[in-house]
């Protein structure tokens, strides 16, 4: 099975003055169709970055250095900018963070869901109008026609973004990347957005790629899961096997840091250190100088990410030695 | 923080449009209405000066026996005409002069801010989207260039390299007032350019720009129908503030000599006229055209500072 979106042996990098920050490193992984995928990580480790490479949008100094992006069988990277632009928004679609800069403050919230509609469909100017009222109604705004002649300032925080859901979803895309969608709204609202994307995805059948920095979020929206660490996939695994069995200690660390539901109140474990520099990276393991078990190889040579089981993939080479109470 | 604090007001408060966002804004500063008022004032002469001018502004009056031009204010001639803002060296009415005199200061200045906003924005643009290329070099680089100047001195040095009056370029006749539109668009063109280019590149950097990438748009896509309508306040804002810096070159131009020519009735040459009577006592031949100047610079700088401050409210709370 080909899946949705493959991409094998990705690297992007950014040439700056400082010198070549490794954004993302050679990292590999796949999407089906239907399928919630989450990544998580540090601010820096590099999600954003896959994400907008996926939508070859990297601008310079950053270039993609190597690797493919199968999406649907073919290699985006080979792709000219023309091709690229009519993929973008019809079948590759993008929500941002912070909905208020992402959506065009001169422009009416219908207006500018009805000039996606022009770029990729043959509507008349009317049916757009229409199929953005239909599309606001259908990601939940109530009045959906009295709202699509609001400008975004006058929407609130939870509106907005599902304003530029509706946006994203205009043209049924077959994958949607959520790049930290509810950072900046509150619980209940976010609950309700991920309700709403839970729904879209099984109407449409389209794959979503969730970057957040979460573990809550992806434990109950995504059926696997990507740990990303100063640039490189250092675990890959279905959800429940991941909270389960976690084999990288930044994994663990990660868990550990999450205050538990059952609420004894101990103290939360943080993980000492911080996100090596993406410039001068150690020559080792990246997460060895933080790490409390590594040793000579761990500083010496680089983990491949290797299969522990079935689906559950970990690059360390002290996987799984960490022991799950500590 | 301000921003959410400031979202939460819109939710709860009315829907309002943009531009009555705006107007409440300007509304609340007393003095921008003022300047609104002012520079009404000024578009009111100028479009309406034939009917308002008494005379022919360029109609010479004999003054009665006893009496020597230039007449003071409220003086008759022999059939009677009155002279409400008394007349200049050569018997003509100077209220009717400063009439049609403030209409070609306000063509002047109306029409080389219009092109000064058309070469600068342009170039601005297509720098700001380019930043960082050999075209945002070149065009920034020849902007500096021409900023390095006084601004007066390179309006005069172009009027020098072209001479006085109409020219001929090929086959057109360029007349003498728009050679000088042309020559003050081009001395100020570059303050646009580089707002311009700063606007576009805060713009580019917000989410909606990309937003509009992901949805597939291409870049010339992005630059006209994303950016352009978030940079117009700022450019309005600088259109408005040079509208008072050009009324100011343009009065000096001519009253150098170098601008609008006699007998087209101009504040700046009556000005210039009015120096040799000064020491006679005819204060009112240079304090209507100097007042009328002054008053238009001052209308003008309120309103742009009105402007600024309704259409960006936040650098407006900074400031205070």
């Amino acid at each position: 099975m080909s899946g949705l979106l493959r991409v094998e042996g990705l690297v992007t990098r950014f040439y700056t003055e400082e010198g070549v920050v490794k954004a993302v490193d050679g990292n590999s992984f796949h999407l089906e169709e239907n399928e919630a995928l989450g990544v998580v990580g540090e601010s820096g480790s590099g999600k954003t970055v896959t994400a907008l490479s996926i939508m070859r949008l990297i601008e310079a100094p950053g270039r993609i250095e190597a690797g493919r992006i199968l999406f649907r069988g073919e290699d985006l990277l080979t792709k000219p900018e023309r091709e690229m632009r009519r993929i973008r928004g019809r079948d590759l679609s993008m929500v941002f963070q912070d909905s208020l800069s992402s959506l065009n403050p001169t422009l009416t919230v219908g207006a500018q869901i009805a000039r996606v509609l022009k770029h990729h469909t043959r509507l008349s100017s009317r049916a757009r109008r229409r199929r953005a009222v239909e599309l606001l109604a259908a990601v939940g705004i109530p009045e959906p026609e009295k709202r699509a002649s609001h400008y975004p300032h006058q929407l609130s925080g939870g509106m907005r973004q599902r304003a530029l859901i509706a946006m994203a979803i205009s043209c049924n895309p077959k994958l949607l990347i959520l790049d930290e969608p509810t950072t900046a709204l509150d619980v209940t609202i976010e609950a309700q957005i991920f309700e709403l994307i839970g729904k879209l995805k099984g109407e449409f059948g389209m794959g979503v790629f969730l970057i957040t920095h979460d573990l809550s979020v992806v434990a109950s929206f995504c059926r696997r899961v990507i740990i990303m660490y100063a640039g490189k996939i250092v675990e890959e695994a279905p959800v429940g096997d991941l909270y389960a069995n976690p084999l990288h200690p930044y994994t663990l660390g990660l868990l550990r840091s999450i205050p538990p539901l059952d609420g004894e109140a101990e103290r939360l474990e943080s993980i000492p250190g911080e996100v090596p520099d993406l410039i001068n990276l150690p020559p080792g393991c990246n997460f060895s100088p933080r790490c409390h078990l590594a040793d000579e190889r761990c500083w010496q040579r680089e983990p491949e990410l290797l299969e522990a089981s079935p689906g559950h993939r970990v690059a360390c080479w002290k996987a799984g030695k960490g022991g799950k109470g500590g | 923080m301000a921003r959410e604090i400031q979202s939460g007001e819109y939710e709860l408060g009315t829907h309002r449009t943009l531009l009555q966002e705006f107007w409440r804004n300007f509304r609340r500063n007393k003095l921008s209405l003022v300047g609104g008022v002012i520079v009404l004032f000024y578009a009111f002469l100028a479009v309406f000066a034939p009917l308002l001018a008494p005379y022919d502004p360029i109609e010479q009056f004999d003054a009665p026996r006893g009496m020597r031009n230039p007449m003071p204010p409220l003086s008759r001639d022999e059939d009677g005409r009155l002279f409400l803002l008394g007349t200049d060296k050569f018997g003509r009415d100077i209220l009717s002069r400063a009439i049609y005199g403030t209409r070609t200061l306000l063509q002047v200045a109306v029409g080389s801010i219009s092109i000064a906003m058309l070469i600068g924005v342009t170039m601005g643009a297509v720098a700001g989207y380019r930043a960082g290329t050999w075209v945002d070099e070149l065009l920034m680089r020849a902007v500096d260039i021409m900023l390095s100047f006084p601004s007066l001195v390179l309006a005069i040095a172009l009027v020098g390299a072209f001479g006085i009056g109409k020219i001929q370029v090929g086959p057109f006749t360029v007349s003498n007032i728009v050679k000088i539109m042309l020559v003050i668009a081009v001395t100020y063109s570059p303050r646009f350019a580089r707002v311009m280019r700063a606007v576009v590149l805060q713009e580019m950097a917000k989410d909606y720009v990309a937003a509009a990438r992901i949805s597939g748009a291409s870049g010339a896509r992005i630059l006209l129908t994303e950016i352009l309508p978030n940079t117009i306040p700022p450019i309005i804002v600088q259109a408005s503030l040079m509208m008072a810096t050009t009324v100011l070159t343009t009065s000096s131009l001519s009253f150098l000599g170098l601008g609008l020519q006699p007998p087209r009735p101009s504040l700046g040459l009556m000005l210039n006229e009015a120096r040799d009577y000064l020491f006679w006592g005819a204060w009112w031949y240079a304090v209507v055209p100097g007042g009328l100047i002054t008053l238009a610079i001052l209308g003008f700088n309120l309103l742009g500072d009105g402007l600024r401050d309704a259409l960006d409210p936040r650098q407006a709370r900074r400031r205070r």
